[in-house]
């Protein structure tokens, strides 16, 4: 196990490495100067405040030493100073990420606590008419805008009924109450969706046919048999879709005005905070590079046979 | 086997395309979202005759009317009519899910098959290459373009950052077939023949990876198009005043309270068309790869 393990964390290393290229690039790939880029129309009358940030900032050296401090910088846990917050932008991100982390966990207990029993109840009644309606829910679901239901709840609960609060985070955990539901309401028909195929494909294999002609009560075919074999496609499915989370959580900081690290993104794009972004696309990718990692090491102690592969 | 499993011997070759329609005309579900996806083609094509107003003309006197029998589905803050606004924004939607599909295809086929077929470091390089495309949340990463990418070019930001962002996940796929593919006898029989590489890419490899290939890349469109939407909606998408349903969304969001048609049909279209989308996607995949359902 203990191999596996490090074997995981030696192959995220040039992952890691490539994504720091990518975000490095994908700043750079303009033409133009960044520092222009950040001032806007400032930048053409005051070029001498052009040349002092470009200098400050390294801007000035070529391409591979900028990258080269960059990626030390980043190996240090610098990410870089925010050019309008005045602040290292990682400090930025880490009082801000709390928040955001609260609200992926709290959506994902609403997403697995509808998702998993309806996806089940739909592969145990295959082409019942809970299957058929559950399935075109889920559907509907899925296609579902996530900043467009949270703007639809926000209208009938907030608005109109005046139950729970519009925006913001004044009223403690009632505040977290409307995007946590609307989030998990999305992703709880994706969950439903794999649930359902997860337990169908396990439930055509042969042991699960041996385990009903010996007699065994279906609950513990379904415990012992089918679950535990499901689950394993299902966790690589859950956390790739931890990805898309991180994303809709993001919308739904937006909608509710909650001071998120998706809030603090779309405010740098409007501030131009060029290497606020690039800190959080890089902070964001290595959240999400551990999940997987976690994910893998997990799957370690749900699999004997994937640690000997 | 039943009657028509014994006559496959007698009937004439069929093409994967009328097989896969074959199958696919019987799944009801996914006839109503090709239905639907039609019916929106049609409404993009013929946007000029079809809308009642001219979507991007501004006529303050006008502004916020409710739906009612003049403004079908009520007007915005410019006064401009929302359906015509609608029927527009279709092109948007169908561009943004279509477009970025071809780049995505072509870097995908390009570096699937080098991964699989060269293997050895430049598989480890595209493959570390795709994980590390796949660490970024999709949205994050077209954030950070559109916010390098000029306001003017935010339609183009869009199609290219989205081409960009699909690419790994079918290059995965692509790598994944090529490897199975070659191991196959007929490829051996081509080899020992002296067929040269060429031939066997794109005699034997490539026709063997269309089917994958066109289920996740219609998976893909839905997705694209739920994007555009989501970057609209926050203000780095399409620039007004092109009309488009994530942007309405966005300027109708601040009038929620008064004038909630603002907000409703927008959102409706979005749904509607991402709906059609995976119901038809839905249907072709379990009609390309009849083992999967049985």
């Amino acid at each position: 196990m203990r191999t596996y393990i490090i074997r995981r964390i030696l192959q995220m290393i040039p992952v890691f490495l490539l994504v720091t290229i990518i975000a490095f690039g994908l700043m750079n790939i303009v033409p133009g100067d960044p520092v222009v880029t950040m001032l806007g129309p400032r930048a053409a009358s005051q070029k001498n405040m052009v040349e002092r940030i470009r200098h400050e900032y390294g801007l000035d050296q070529p391409l591979i030493v900028q990258y080269v401090r960059f990626l030390s910088g980043v190996l240090h846990g610098d990410f870089g100073r925010s050019f309008f917050y005045h602040q290292p932008v990682l400090d930025l991100i880490l009082e801000r990420f709390p928040l955001t982390i609260t609200l992926a966990i709290l959506a994902m207990i609403v997403d697995l606590a509808i998702g998993i029993p309806a996806g089940t109840i739909s592969a145990l009644k295959q082409y019942s008419i809970w299957d058929y309606s559950g399935m075109i829910v889920a559907l509907i679901g899925v296609s579902m805008p996530v900043f467009w239901l949270a703007l639809l709840l926000q209208m009938l609960f907030a608005y109109q009924l005046g139950w729970l609060p519009v925006s913001g985070l004044s009223e403690g955990w009632r505040s977290l109450v409307l995007p946590a539901v609307t989030l998990g309401l999305v992703g709880s028909a994706s969950t439903a969706r794999m649930t359902r195929s997860c337990l169908l494909e396990v439930l055509r294999d042969d042991y699960v046919r041996t385990a009903r002609a010996k007699g065994l009560a279906e609950r513990l075919v379904i415990g012992r048999h089918v679950f535990r074999n499901a689950l394993i496609p299902l966790v690589t499915m859950e956390a790739i879709g931890f990805g898309a989370y991180l994303t809709g959580v993001a919308f739904i900081e937006i909608v509710f005005g909650l001071p998120g690290v998706g809030k603090l993104l779309l405010d740098a794009t409007f501030n131009r905070d060029l290497f606020l972004i690039q800190g959080d696309v890089i902070f964001t990718a290595f959240i999400f590079l551990s999940v997987n990692l976690i994910v893998d090491i997990l799957y370690g102690f749900l699999d004997p046979r994937i640690r000997y592969q | 086997m039943n009657a028509e499993g014994t006559s496959t011997l007698t009937r004439p070759r069929e093409s994967l395309f009328g097989d896969t329609w074959r199958r696919l005309k019987r799944n009801r579900l996914a006839m109503v979202g090709l239905v639907i996806i039609v019916l929106l083609f049609l409404i993009a094509i013929f946007a000029e005759p079809l809308a009642p107003y001219d979507p991007i003309k501004q006529n303050l006197r006008e502004s916020h009317v409710p739906p009612g029998s003049q403004h079908l589905l009520g007007t915005d803050i410019h006064g401009r009519d929302i359906l015509s606004r609608l029927i527009y924004g279709t092109r948007i939607s169908l561009l943004v899910g279509f477009l970025p599909q071809f780049l995505s295809l072509s870097l995908a086929i390009l570096l699937g098959l080098l991964s699989g077929y060269h293997g050895g470091w430049i598989d480890d390089l595209i493959m570390r290459l795709a994980d590390a495309f796949f660490a970024f949340p999709s949205l994050l990463f077209m954030m950070a373009l559109m916010f390098v990418m000029s306001p003017k070019q935010g339609l183009l930001g869009i199609v290219l950052g989205l081409g960009i962002v699909g690419w790994a996940g079918r290059a995965r796929i692509m790598r994944g077939q090529v490897l199975s593919i070659k191991e196959r006898t007929y490829i051996d029989a081509a080899e020992a023949i002296g067929a040269p590489t060429s031939r066997i890419i794109f005699r034997h490899v490539l026709p063997n990876c269309v089917a994958p290939l066109i289920i996740i890349t219609t998976m893909a469109i839905p997705g694209a198009i739920m994007a555009e939407a989501g970057l609209s909606f926050i203000g780095l998408g399409v620039p007004p005043p092109t009309p488009s349903w994530g942007q309405m969304l966005y300027t109708g969001r601040a009038y929620i309270r008064q004038f909630p048609w603002l907000c409703i049909w927008p959102g409706l279209a979005i749904l509607v068309t991402v709906l059609s989308f995976n119901l038809f996607g839905d249907g072709l995949r379990d009609a390309l790869d009849p083992y999967l359902k049985k």
